[in-house]
């Protein structure tokens, strides 16, 4: 009996340590977002220009100097982490038309509030557009227990919105 | 004893006041740096670091953080393979990523799989050419300067980055560092809160002190109600 309960605590801690849920590796995404055709990346740097409003949308300053992405006629992918509570969250956003095509959870590594990875969620970014003051043109419902990965995943939308606007080849 | 209560009230009131405002004041991005309480809490470094040059600086993985010399740069998963300077880009390899910093240490970007990034690198250098060579799993792989084109390659090559010891001073500054963000405020007032600061027995004279005030508040409310009738 005693080492049965050791195996459970044991898978319990495991199940702790272990908390990183892949749902797609990013390259995958990037592979079905172009139905396998993927163009060359293309870099955007985070100018004086634009990091005083990606600030002003993340919260606080984007840590890396350019991000990469992918275009082609309109169309734009980007791969964004955010913090939830304390792990990035890896996803997916999908932007055409100046609208959000896609929003997809790629990589979960909190404990709890992965319930944002369900289509019943992310499915309410579909379409949505920026308004000029960079807040998303449409209320998005949370989910209770999972605040901040909400938080996290709508500052994204609005970060990739924002970047693909200023993305070269942007109408 | 109505000083000892009063103070218990107080520790109570004032941490429950701050932790209701944990978010506008920041706690649990704000970081303890005092010796005292940072040793309290044993926080140290899980082990040495692991450290490579780039002839003019220093990168090193301390637990799961990197760091260009002594100041952090990134929150790192995995191992720390290597680092090579390109020109005027440090290229750090760390598990299944590729990180760029100006040779200053600021984070250019973050390479993975999606950027072309080989699966399984063990070893980095730069050629003759100034340009990135990855040992991986699955073979040698070689990128152009903009890190968008990958193509395998052989290479005899041997001189791979290789990690080596750091300047006395330099550890010293790494683990003050390393101190330094792993201990938020939060985590120390939540405790004291609780009384969880002072081990198993601070909670219990806490949870005594909690008890001592709900029947303060019984004994009041009986001697009201007594008054009354």
């Amino acid at each position: 009996m005693r080492r049965f309960f050791i195996i459970i605590i044991l898978c319990m801690m495991a199940q702790t340590a272990m908390a990183r849920d892949v749902y797609q590796q990013p390259q995958a995404f990037i592979n079905d977002v172009f139905n396998g055709n993927v163009p060359k990346p293309k870099m955007l740097w985070v100018t004086k220009e634009l990091a005083p409003d990606i600030k002003e949308i993340l919260g606080h300053e984007l840590r890396v100097l350019r991000l990469r992405y992918w275009q082609r006629d309109g169309k734009s992918a980007w791969i964004l982490e955010e913090i939830g509570k304390e792990q990035p969250i890896t996803t997916g956003i999908v932007i055409n038309d100046n609208r959000i095509e896609q929003v997809k959870v790629l990589i979960y590594r909190e404990n709890r509030g992965m319930e944002v990875r369900y289509p019943f969620f992310t499915d309410q970014y579909k379409g949505a557009t920026l308004h000029k003051n960079k807040q998303l043109d449409r209320n998005i419902d949370g989910i209770s227990g999972a605040t901040l990965s909400v938080r996290a995943l709508t500052k994204l939308a609005r970060l990739a919105l924002y970047l693909h606007n200023h993305a070269d080849g942007t109408p | 004893m109505g000083l000892t209560a009063a103070a218990f009230v107080v520790i109570l009131a004032v941490t429950g006041l701050i932790l209701n405002h944990t978010e506008t004041l920041k706690l649990d991005s704000r970081m303890i740096k005092s010796d005292v309480l940072l040793d309290w809490y044993r926080i140290a470094p899980p082990e040495n670091p692991v450290s490579f040059s780039t002839g003019n600086s220093w990168i090193s993985q301390l637990g799961q953080r990197l760091y260009f010399n002594g100041q952090e740069i990134a929150d790192t998963t995995g191992k720390l393979i290597g680092a090579a300077t390109l020109n005027d880009i440090i290229v750090i390899a760390v598990n299944d990523q590729i990180l760029l910093t100006t040779l200053t240490g600021q984070l250019i970007e973050r390479l993975g799989s999606a950027d072309g990034v080989p699966a399984g690198m063990r070893a980095i250098t730069s050629d003759d050419n100034d340009r990135l060579l990855i040992l991986a799993a699955h073979g040698t792989y070689i990128t152009d300067s903009d890190f968008i084109e990958w193509q395998e390659r052989a290479t005899t090559s041997t001189n791979w980055s290789k990690p080596s010891e750091i300047p006395a001073e330099l550890y010293r500054q790494l683990v003050t560092a390393y101190r330094g963000s792993g201990l938020p405020m939060e985590r120390v007032i939540l405790d004291i809160h609780s009384g969880r600061i002072l081990g198993p027995w601070g909670v219990y004279v806490m949870d005594a002190a909690a008890i001592l005030f709900i029947l303060l508040a019984a004994a009041g409310i009986w001697l009201w109600a007594k008054r009354n009738h």
